[in-house]
């Protein structure tokens, strides 16, 4: 049993601001919104397309990245000390990915949705009247995406505000920094008490907080991916989806602490050897989930047989048109992780658990579109265009930049550690109690 | 004494036997085995181990149950081809499943032989050295060497202050 | 928070004055394979008399044929294959706190795997014999086995039914090995305890287990390694018994979240058992120290985390059901609440879903007691979910006509009922035979022996 010990005193750092990055990701967002802009008005339902499944993949692997963090906290797992503050910093996106829902829930009726125009013929959709319409869609995904957000953002608020007392005068004036200490130490009660009050509270709401996340992805999963071909229903679209965004998360973790490596030597020497296997064991692991997943639900349509429920896979094993897609997904999402990941080396050497990590990280990307869009797909429609990532590209552009900012902005390692001691905290928690 | 003999020691504390391995190591004594109540990666350490080829077993077994499976299943249906549920006749999706228990069956027992024949077992010849103890709660280093070394592994063993030094000739068989 | 007040025996599992020495484990643990108690014997007994009501029962549905059993058109599964379920269901947490938690590196599985996983084997072997008596002509149970027959006709690799048989012997196998696998040095550590004819079987079973440094070395790459098959396997048994069942399209069964949702269920029943079994074991043989609360606390927030999985899976079906729009889907499940075997699918319900929501509260989870209760509670709410899985979307396919009623009879209940006491049996004789604690795992919680410090101590 390896014994993993995290450092009493956690070095201060930030990931380094950087001109040529923020010019990038700045680039990448206009490319976006222009090519958005452009197709919008060339092609709306294609551009919506690319809208929806690109916001449902960013999402994913931004909620999937806290969840992960949530569930290592309830787990009191001690490993991946140093890349919890990686995996809280996906909720920065969140504020901008509910900004982005908006469009999608005002603008998108009758063009896009099937089910709006079948309500008027189709005895079926007719029976699902109670929950296919406009006003129901739009309060319950505000509600919905409201409470898990906010769920997300008061664990991460409070897993970094005991490090805003531990920073103070660590960061060289930084008046950004500054205005952030700021803002998270209002009514500051001391560190050690601060300490027992997140401790407490993050505790307290991690457990909620999964079940929210299963039952908040569940209905975005109904609702954007699902209810597009009214007649089809599967109860396993909703773990599918959400196991695969946790996935994602676990993936996006292990990427961006590859990225911090090259940036800082601390960052090099606690996102060691043990970090790399353990984060890459994971991701290997979660592959074959995926995988399990999806063969589950496959074997049970493809042995049924019911022409309802048939016609969501015939689509999408058509040889003539998303049967090769679907098939790279595949490869991309099990084949080439699997094998590549087996081994030991692999999931230790930087360079290959990038490699690796990057193929599932596409390969999930990929996922999500092949997930709605062949709903929406009409004889004839290309099935991949270069507008895809392009439109992606607005999405990545904030993602990246919400995701660096909290990293420059707050320490990328967390500095209050209390899981290198749960036992300590506990008797305190008591103590204080 | 000329001919070689074995020294077994028994100890109580780790670190007299991290130490006692390391000497012994150092003054180039070969053959030199350790015991103890519970796997020790301090021991494995001094002892200067390296990945265990276990995993070729296991990979390849499993490897062995994946092709099997496949290759079984297919024969039978296409050497007599039945029609069943409009299923194909050579259904992959159900035949995953067959393959992939056998892949778990026979990657399990290429493990398990594996190790019986990489760790020498079993091996029920009655033990010339040996302490009932290390099950409980000692540690023990055994030292196989020459009528003119013997002394000097000896000198060795006793300077970690032993429980115990047994001499016996085990050979192999300890 | 600072780290220095790390005490070292604090950090691991084991938090108990009297257990600092290596050998202390050998002692309190190995003190069990002593003479039985009035109890054991008691158990015992109770135990080999259920063992006669069972081979009674078997042996009269052998003579006098299937019809004995409540089984009829339309419900043709009925209490075998809903307890064939069951026990396959509890066999699955042996493996999950054995093999997947020890990959998670989890410290706390290392006091309850050994009963967890012999629960698994003891669980595997009784739920195999429910096909053999559900199949009514044992004497053709062979034909299920792939072997060049005089005609050269295979098995239907295509059905279900097939892969559970592949499912099923792997598992046994796997399990079996892994469990044999772990107790090596264990019955090595009993037989240098042991004298006379007792200290022979155990020298022949330890294989001559000595210790050394490679057999160690060897060994723990190679539990590793079975560990990391076993736990694929362990997710594709339960799946391949919701198969059995989601392939087909009765209404109730055909549903794509069957094999996740059978997986949860099943180590949620598995981990409920292993609290039933456990609590009085710690009772009877005094290793308080080894099985804390701590444990307890770990196991209940599993069950939690599984009750609520399961949850989920019956709101999705629920909802999916109605959303649908399908009649006969709709019918279903409204049939399962409110039809015939309501009563069945409230016991479900209410174990399963409302009982371990008390499982919220720490209070709860750091009382053994209340554990125990709420562990039979799950145990049965377990057996009636298969129950009301099989029986109720048989009785009410798709065609009124042939609609039916089923009710178990006499016989089954005598099989049902010998099972358990096939299990405990088995499970009994464990106890006795075998270290039900892991010996040499715990003792790697405990800080090693150092000389140094003890020098520095004085």
């Amino acid at each position: 049993m390896a014994n993993i010990d995290i450092p009493s005193e956690v070095p201060v750092r930030y990931l380094p601001r950087s001109r040529n990055a923020s010019t990038l990701i700045g680039a990448l967002f206009f490319v976006g919104l222009a090519a958005f802009v452009i197709r919008l008005r060339q092609d709306p339902d294609s551009a919506w397309i690319s809208y929806v499944s690109n916001w449902l993949y960013f999402t994913s692997i931004s909620i999937g990245g806290v969840l992960f963090a949530f569930v290592t906290w309830i787990t009191k797992a001690k490993w991946n000390w140093s890349m919890r503050r990686v995996s809280q910093s996906f909720a920065a996106f969140l504020p901008i990915s509910f900004v982005l829902l908006l469009p999608m829930l005002l603008f998108l009726r009758e063009d896009y949705f099937p089910w709006i125009e079948m309500m008027a013929t189709d005895a079926i959709v007719q029976e699902k009247a109670a929950y296919l319409n406009i006003p129901f869609l739009v309060a319950r995904n505000l509600v919905a995406v409201l409470l898990l957000f906010g769920m997300a953002l008061y664990f991460v608020y409070h897993a970094v505000r005991p490090d805003m007392g531990l920073t103070r005068g660590a960061d060289g004036g930084d008046p950004a920094r500054e205005a952030w200490r700021e803002r998270l130490t209002q009514g500051w009660m001391g560190q050690e008490q601060e300490e027992v009050n997140s401790y407490k509270r993050m505790t307290t709401i991690a457990p909620a907080f999964v079940i929210v996340y299963a039952l908040v992805m569940s209905i975005i999963v109904y609702d954007w991916v699902m209810t597009l071909e009214p007649h089809w229903y599967s109860t396993m679209i909703g773990p599918w989806f959400f196991m695969g965004a946790f996935w994602g998360g676990i993936a996006s973790t292990a990427l961006w602490s590859l990225y911090l490596r090259t940036q800082d030597k601390e960052f090099k020497n606690h996102i060691g050897l043990q970090q790399r296997h353990d984060i890459g064991k994971l991701a290997f692991a979660f592959s074959v989930f995926w995988t399990y997943l999806f063969f589950g639900q496959y074997l049970v349509i493809w042995y049924g047989k019911l022409p309802w429920e048939q016609a969501w896979m015939v689509r999408r094993s058509d040889p003539e048109s998303w049967g090769p897609y679907s098939l790279l997904v595949i490869v991309m999402c099990f084949v080439i992780p699997f094998a590549g990941l087996l081994g030991r080396k692999p999931k230790m050497k930087p360079k290959l658990l990038a490699f690796f990590t990057s193929v599932i990280v596409i390969g999930l990307w990929l996922e999500r579109y092949g997930m709605m869009a062949p709903s929406l797909w009409h004889e004839g429609d290309p099935i991949f265009t270069i507008w895809q990532p392009l439109i992606g590209c607005m999405f990545l552009g904030l993602y990246l930049g919400a995701v660096r900012w909290f990293l420059t902005t707050f320490p990328a390692m967390q500095i209050w550690q209390p899981m290198g001691d749960p036992e300590t905290i506990e008797v305190e928690l008591a103590a204080a109690e | 004494m000329s001919q070689s003999g074995g020294l077994l020691a028994s100890y109580e504390y780790l670190d007299s036997t991290v130490d006692a391995i390391e000497q012994l190591k150092k003054a180039g004594f070969k053959g030199v085995k350790a015991y103890s109540p519970y796997p020790d990666h301090h021991i494995e350490h001094a002892l200067g181990y390296d990945q265990s080829p276990v995993r070729v077993w296991t990979l390849v077994g499993g490897l062995t149950g994946t092709a099997t499976g496949f290759a079984f299943t297919t024969w039978t249906s296409v050497d007599w081809p039945l029609v069943v549920g409009g299923k194909p006749i050579v259904s992959i999706p159900a035949y995953i499943i067959i393959a992939f228990e056998l892949t778990i069956l026979f990657g399990a027992l290429a493990t398990l032989i594996g190790l019986f024949i990489l760790s020498r077992l079993p091996d029920l010849r009655p033990a010339v050295v040996y302490d009932p103890e290390f099950t409980a709660g000692r540690y023990g280093v055994y030292v196989q060497a020459e009528g003119g070394r013997l002394d000097e592994a000896r000198n060795i063993l006793n300077g970690q202050e032993p429980i115990e030094l047994r001499e016996g000739e085990g050979g192999a068989n300890v | 928070m600072s780290n220095a007040t790390k005490d070292p025996i604090v950090r691991g599992a084991l938090a108990h004055p009297d257990v600092t020495r290596l050998d202390d484990v050998n002692r309190d643990v190995l003190k069990v394979l002593a003479t039985p108690g009035k109890g054991w014997w008691a158990l015992f007994s109770l135990a080999s008399l259920g063992l006669v009501v069972f081979f009674t029962s078997w042996g009269w549905q052998l003579y006098r044929g299937i019809g004995v059993t409540g089984l009829n058109a339309p419900v043709g599964w009925g209490v075998y294959i809903t307890t064939f379920v069951f026990w396959v269901g509890i066999a699955h947490s042996g493996t999950l706190i054995s093999a997947i938690l020890f990959l998670f590196r989890a410290p706390w599985r290392q006091a309850i795997y050994r009963a967890a996983e012999a629960m698994t084997v003891f669980a595997v072997m009784t739920a195999g014999l429910f096909p053999l008596i559900h199949v009514g002509r044992l004497w053709h149970a062979y034909w299920l086995i792939p072997y060049p027959n005089s005609r050269f006709l295979w098995p239907n690799f295509k059905s279900p039914l097939v892969w559970d048989v592949f499912a099923i012997t792997t598992y046994f196998t796997v399990s079996a090995t892994f469990f044999y696998l772990g107790t090596i040095p264990d019955i090595a550590a009993a037989r240098d305890r042991a004298t006379g004819l007792r200290k022979k079987l155990y020298q022949v079973i330890s294989m001559g287990w000595r210790g050394t440094d490679q057999q160690w070395h060897h060994f723990g790459k190679a539990y590793i390694f079975l560990a990391a098959l076993a736990t694929p396997l362990v997710l594709s048994v339960h799946s391949v018994v919701s198969w059995d069942f989601a392939v087909s399209i009765v209404p109730g069964w055909h549903t794509t979240i069957f094999a996740p949702y059978f997986v949860a269920g099943a180590i949620y029943s598995g981990v409920a058992m292993v609290i039933t079994l456990v609590v009085p074991i710690r009772k009877v043989f005094g290793l308080e120290a080894y099985l804390t609360t701590k444990h307890f606390d770990a196991m209940a927030k599993l069950c939690l985390l599984t009750s609520m999985i399961v949850g989920y899976a019956y709101m999705s079906e629920f909802f999916m059901a109605w959303y649908s729009g399908e009649e006969i889907e709709r019918t279903a499940f409204w049939n399962r609440l409110f039809g015939t075997y309501w009563w069945a699918t409230w016991i479900m319900l209410t174990c399963n879903m409302f009982v371990p929501i008390m499982l919220w509260f720490k209070r709860v989870r750091y009382s053994i007691p209340a554990l125990f209760v709420i562990s039979i509670f799950v145990n049965i709410g377990m057996w009636f979910e298969r129950y009301v899985i099989v029986v109720t979307s048989l009785h009410h396919e798709y065609e009124p006509f042939a609609w039916g009623i089923y009710r178990p009879s006499l016989t089954e209940m005598g099989i049902l009922l010998g099972s358990f006491c096939w299990f405990s049996f088995w499970f009994l004789l464990f106890t006795r035979l075998l270290p039900p604690i892991a010996i040499q795992e715990l003792k790697e919680v405990l800080p090693p022996p150092m000389r140094k410090q003890k020098e520095a101590h004085s």
